[in-house]
């Protein structure tokens, strides 16, 4: 597969359904979802739903820069999943939230980020793969 | 979709406006080098060492060791002193701990994120 993965987790000492909760909440977005050191969001909005779009400002100095992305699926409190625009990606991207209840109280939250080198190892990733697994799964159970 | 092209100008201001880029570089450059990194351990381990005994202690020309010095200055690393005829030069760390930020920014803006989701949720639970 010519895709660039990044995986990274965190244990959080916080409830599985809010953290959850945050990442479809406009005002929490606006204050963890940081391009970087010393920048700010000066503004979020989400459609919290399938299918729904979400869109982030970033701010640096004077300059404004949209990202946005896509809810491909919301199962709450388990996972999110939705599509990553941003100027470092040029094909997009996706990314991939799993929520647990960590052993030791808290939650644990794995986030996968799935780069695309190219257009159709994207599209086959966001149209081709879903449906091959869905359909896999829907075999196999 | 976002213009990626655009962007290329707002990375290179980001990247300009930290204030300690300048000496970072300095210190980077300054520990480049294996004998400026040698005399600056000497320096760390032994306190004030006078500039003649670092030119012995290397086998070095004066002249050489002055060069290294010169550049762990411009760094920050080192000051010196003179006590009447006497050249001392002493270690500062310091500017060492630009290295250490530099490092620790230097790693996925997801660990980023993630890590700002954490404290906003925990300060967010210490305030119910």
């Amino acid at each position: 597969m010519s895709d660039l993965t990044l995986t990274t987790s965190r244990h959080i000492k916080a409830a599985r359904n809010i953290v959850f909760d945050a990442w479809l909440d406009p005002e929490m977005l606006a204050r963890f979802m940081l391009p970087g050191e010393g920048m700010t969001v000066p503004s979020a909005s989400v459609e919290p739903q399938v299918g729904g779009r979400f869109a982030i400002v970033m701010q640096a100095g004077d300059q404004q820069i949209p990202h946005g992305g896509e809810y491909k699926e919301i199962d709450r409190f388990d996972r999110i999943i939705f599509t990553w625009e941003s100027p470092f990606s040029v094909d997009g991207s996706t990314v991939t939230l799993n929520f647990k209840d960590a052993d030791s109280g808290g939650t644990d939250l794995e986030l996968i980020h799935v780069k695309f080198a190219d257009e159709p190892t994207r599209d086959n990733h966001l149209g081709g793969w879903d449906s091959i697994l869905a359909t896999l799964d829907g075999v196999l159970s | 979709m976002v213009d990626y092209y655009s962007t290329a100008p707002m990375i290179a201001r980001m990247v300009e406006q930290e204030p300690d880029t300048r000496q970072l570089s300095n210190v980077l450059k300054a520990v480049s080098d294996p004998t400026r990194r040698s005399i600056l351990t000497q320096l760390v381990q032994e306190g004030h060492i006078r500039v003649t005994d670092i030119a012995a202690y290397f086998d070095m020309s004066l002249n050489s060791v002055s060069k290294h010095i010169k550049v762990l200055e411009a760094a920050g690393l080192v000051s010196r002193q003179t006590m009447g005829r006497t050249h001392l030069i002493s270690a500062n760390m310091e500017p060492v701990s630009l290295i250490d930020e530099w490092f620790t920014q230097l790693r996925s803006v997801w660990d980023i994120r993630l890590e700002k989701l954490d404290s906003v949720l925990t300060e967010k639970n210490q305030n119910e």
